[in-house]
């Protein structure tokens, strides 16, 4: 592969999130979902091109112990850094690998899952083609491949600020004075030309959409050599020519079409009756969309594209929304609105499916089995009614197309209870040893900006009690230079705080069993 | 060139519009405003790459008859019927031919205005190339070429319709129905998006600008196979590359900046000695999305500080009105003139009251500059004395309003009259057009659209024969109808004698 892509990698590395919506947890969920019979993700094999350092790799590999992993990546630096973290942790299904992707063939083996994020459209053509060869030549019959790429229409509004970013510094050798003076003229510009004209306000949302980013990913994403986008057509000519056909998008909110008006949906219906492919363009071409996250899968699969509500029965169920009122109406027909913060929302008066998302809400972070959920919510609603089974399917499948419903192949391992000696993952131990950002338990990348909460996570490492925590933390705050009072002060706290602090990390699934 | 290309534009003629910002006398005014002594237009040789059917050139043809023309394109159809039209008006000094821009080498001699209007944005990248050649090799050492194109980054907005169109009407074969088809996806999505906002107003503003074009225009500048815009950067490397440099865009207003904000004209002025980086920048902070810019041979020297003396040397014509009744044009009030668009400016010195005072009464016609001067001197009373004075000072606000296109400036005084014979004589280039259009060329060379069907008939009948008297009776109409005919072409420079 070209040698600066390799080095601009070298000199300044990719800020790593983890991408929980390329878990093999979700891959199998939309697999299942649209009549697939997945690889078990507890044992099945994950390829990863274009890994990076590994993070997102990293973390599901903690979460599934029996699957494995590998990873490749161009870059040596950020091998490196993955497999330190790999031996710190101790991690044994798991291997990052420095290689040119042009090099995999068919004698690299077969995987379950190959996934490729904000990889195709960094690189050259030639790779590019490569990557869907492996994503077909080294996909199990009933595999399941996740790309993303940046897709047109929307992509335009980028490029024509990347195009002005990229002219402005061209004379600017050093990647971070690069990004650095990228970012102020886009401030300079935007600020100076404040009008309302389509193209003023292009220049406005793409400063906001830099804004609150690292200053690494306006580096590798916007101002890169390479920054090519498709058409959603385009990507899947590309695809069928490696006898792959399109699954799902792997946000499955993405693909819906219910905020449209009438007519707006009567179109889309009708074309997706014809082909999910145009129903798909047509969707990019009325939302604007700007980035994809496409699954495919073997050509000779038969997929269900109306999505099969009966493989709900199968799943995991979770929901973090929240009903509107205090006390919903769970036995009635009252109309109760439910939402997540700032993002979606819905309204049912349908009991079974209001008493189904009170209980949901009620075990939130922990996931429900549909059978126990049903029978939640029968009892809860006092429905008595033979098809019951399917009208949950059928409801929860439209309140997953809103995403106010997670659904789950597995119950990501961690607990809720805080036990006699608390423990959190060795990775996330690992990670606070250089930076604030932890991976939860649930595959999320999450930023724990405050010392205590720091201090309090290195500690639990599983033979600390309750008394061995306080002391730890009692000699951290001794040896900090505040005054003595406040210390004192902090110190009589301690166990409260404790307490409050331990239930807190369980809610955002840091602590495992 | 690409076959594909040839047929598209014999199945749908190009509809014939004129282009004032490529007739020989703008590049000649603005050549001189940059320091360049362009060849006299009376006596030039003029080349069109990508003509059509002629319209504009032909137009040119007539308004200069000492000059010769030379037009070329691709289409045969075109080139038949901007011939018939040569035919039919009666003018030798303008040779139409069907042939492949590829096909031109040095044999086909030196011009000395070159223009590619509406082609190299439509064109293969080998053509293109090609045309660049050509401005290089056949134009005269102080030649000026005129190319128009369509620019980035402005064009982004522009392609995510045109791509969505494309891609919407792929299947559809007849391309009057494919552009229909097109223009009615985007006003269907523009209408149904609901978020992103900004997006919501592209599809918006897109389909706005589409439905305001003649739906051929939408054919072959939006639904064609290749549409290229280009950075201005890149297109004048290019240029360079070929030993041309930058002169000037073809609109002054279009190189101006005293409408931005005072952080982004300080950025422009920091990048004054550079003139291709502060033209990028111009277009990174207006969007621009189409250019019509002239060249030069590298080798000549400009000189990119327009002196106020150079406007003595040009005619100078104003359709501004005060905005008030009875304007104080020798009082200090600050009196509004707009133009006939958008143009518009507000002073309270009485020498630029005057002046475009006088400048709007006498519109169409232009005056001289010494002309213009007593005019408006003598409506404020001035002293005698002051006339260099006031000479120096009106010279620099004339270039100062010249920036907002209030005012015209030309090398060229064209052959019409406000005061027509009892047999009137109108423009047979727009006699022609109005046969089969409703849009014709006045003799300043501009488009003028004549929405009455009787202006159009009395248009056609004023061939220098016909008296007021047969005219009416021939169309039987009244004395006013004809007189308000007649004041309408008069008023649009469309009658000669």
């Amino acid at each position: 592969m070209s040698q600066t892509i390799q080095e601009s990698y070298e000199s300044v590395a990719y800020p790593s999130n983890v991408q929980p919506q390329m878990h093999p947890d979700r891959l199998a969920v939309l697999a299942e979902l649209f009549g697939m019979t997945p690889a078990l993700i507890e044992s099945c094999r994950v390829l990863e091109l274009g890994c990076g350092d590994g993070s997102s790799l990293i973390a599901f590999a903690n979460t599934l112990p029996n699957a494995s992993f590998l990873g490749v990546d161009i870059a040596v630096n950020h091998i490196e850094s993955g497999n330190g973290i790999i031996k710190n942790v101790g991690l044994k299904n798991i291997k990052l690998e420095q290689a040119d992707v042009t090099k995999i063939d068919k004698s690299f083996g077969e995987f379950d899952y190959i996934i490729a994020h904000g990889f195709i459209s960094w690189i050259p053509d030639f790779v590019r083609e490569k990557v869907f060869e492996i994503c077909s030549q080294n996909l199990a019959p009933n595999g399941v491949a996740y790309i993303s790429y940046n897709t047109y229409p929307g992509f335009h509004h980028r490029q024509l600020v990347r195009e002005i970013l990229r002219y402005h510094v061209r004379e600017i050798e050093k990647p971070y004075e690069r990004a650095k003076q990228s970012a102020d003229f886009l401030k300079f510009l935007t600020g100076a030309t404040n009008k309302t004209e389509p193209y003023n306000l292009t220049l406005k949302q793409e400063l906001e959409n830099i804004t609150d980013k690292p200053i690494e990913i306006l580096l590798h994403d916007d101002i890169a050599e390479i920054n090519q986008a498709f058409y959603f057509h385009e990507f899947i000519s590309l695809a069928e020519k490696n006898n792959l056909q399109f699954l799902s998008e792997a946000d499955f909110t993405q693909s819906q079409d219910y905020i449209y008006p009438e007519n707006a949906r009567a179109f889309l219906a009708h074309l997706k009756n014809e082909s999910i492919v145009e129903f798909e363009q047509y969707i990019d071409f009325i939302k604007g969309r700007r980035f994809r996250q496409t699954l495919v899968c073997h050509k000779e699969v038969t997929l269900y594209r109306n999505a099969n509500a009966s493989a709900m029965q199968n799943f995991f169920l979770a929901s973090s929304a929240k009903f509107q009122s205090n006390k919903p109406d769970l036995k009635g027909r009252r109309p109760e609105k439910f939402s997540k913060q700032n993002k979606a929302s819905a309204t049912t008066d349908n009991p079974l499916v209001k008493a189904a998302l009170f209980y949901l809400m009620k075990q939130y972070p922990l996931y429900v089995r549909f059978d126990e959920l049903l029978d939640k919510a029968v009892e809860l609603s006092e429905t008595k009614n033979e098809t019951a089974a399917n009208d949950l399917c059928n409801y929860l499948l439209e309140i997953y197309r809103s995403g106010l419903l997670e659904l789950h192949q597995f119950q990501h391992p961690f607990t809720t209870k805080v036990s006699n000696a608390p423990k959190v993952s060795e990775l996330v131990r690992n990670q606070l040893q250089t930076t604030q950002f932890v991976t939860t338990q649930r595959c999320v990348t999450i930023n724990i900006p405050d010392e205590f909460s720091r201090k309090l996570l290195l500690l639990l490492d599983g033979t600390r009690d309750t008394q061995a925590l306080i002391k730890g933390l009692s000699a951290w705050v001794n040896s900090s230079n505040a005054p003595l009072h406040e210390k004192k002060k902090f110190i009589e706290q301690l166990p409260n705080r404790l307490k409050v602090s331990l239930e807190q990390l369980a809610n955002l699934a840091l602590l495992v069993e | 060139m690409s076959q594909t290309i040839r047929e598209s534009y014999e199945e749908i003629a190009y509809p014939g519009f004129i282009y004032p910002q490529a007739h020989p006398d703008r590049l000649a005014v603005m050549a001189k405003l940059f320091g360049l002594n362009a060849p006299s237009i009376e006596n030039c040789r003029v080349l069109e790459l990508g003509c059509g059917d002629g319209t504009a050139l032909i137009s040119f043809a007539y308004s200069l008859p000492q000059s010769q023309f030379v037009g070329v394109d691709i289409a045969a159809n075109h080139i038949e019927q901007g011939n018939e039209m040569i035919r039919t008006i009666g003018i030798d000094n303008i040779t139409l031919k069907q042939l492949d821009v590829m096909t031109i080498d040095e044999s086909f001699a030196e011009f000395d205005y070159i223009i590619a209007h509406g082609l190299i944005s439509w064109i293969p990248d080998f053509v293109r190339e090609k045309v660049f050649e050509i401005c290089s090799k056949n134009l005269s050492p102080n030649g000026v070429v005129y190319l128009s194109y369509n620019t980035m980054p402005g064009c982004h907005l522009r392609k995510i319709a045109r791509e969505m169109m494309l891609y919407h009407t792929r299947n559809v074969t007849n391309s009057q129905a494919r552009a229909r088809e097109g223009l009615s996806m985007i006003k269907f999505f523009s209408d149904n998006v609901v978020e992103p906002e900004v997006y919501k107003l592209i599809l918006q503003n897109e389909f706005q600008s589409l439905s305001d074009v003649n739906i051929a225009n939408v054919v072959h500048d939006d639904f064609s196979e290749i549409n290229n815009p280009f950075y201005f950067y890149e297109l004048m490397r290019e240029a360079e590359s070929r030993g041309l440099q930058f002169l000037s865009e073809a609109d002054y207003i279009d190189m101006q900046d005293y409408y931005l904000k005072d952080q982004l004209r300080a950025m422009l002025f920091q990048l004054r000695n550079d003139v291709i980086e502060r033209e990028q920048y111009l277009d990174f902070a207006r969007g621009r999305r189409f250019r019509q810019t002239l060249l030069c041979r590298k080798d000549i020297q400009l000189n990119r500080t327009q002196t106020p003396q150079l406007i003595r040397e040009l005619f100078i014509a104003s359709a501004a009105t005060a905005e008030s009744e009875i304007p104080d044009i020798k009082g200090d009030t600050p009196e509004r003139f707009v133009g006939l668009k958008t143009e518009e400016i507000t002073s309270n010195n009485p020498l630029v009251k005057a002046a475009l005072f006088v400048l709007g009464k006498t519109f169409p016609k232009s005056l001289g500059f010494y002309e213009l001067l007593d005019s408006a001197r003598e409506l404020i009373e001035r002293e005698d004395e002051s006339r260099e004075r006031d000479a120096v000072e009106l010279g620099t606000l004339l270039l100062q309003i010249y920036r907002s296109a209030l005012i015209e400036l030309h090398l060229f005084k064209p052959s019409f009259t406000l005061e027509p014979d009892e047999r009137p004589f109108a423009s047979p280039v727009a006699r022609y057009q109005v046969r089969s259009f409703d849009v014709v060329s006045t003799l300043r060379c501009d488009n003028c659209f004549l929405s009455e069907k009787l202006t159009r008939d009395v248009l056609q009948l004023l061939d220098g024969t016909k008296t007021h008297d047969f005219i009416k009776a021939e169309l039987g109409i009244s004395d006013d109808e004809l007189e308000n005919a007649l004041l309408e072409l008069k008023e649009n420079a469309l009658i000669e004698k």
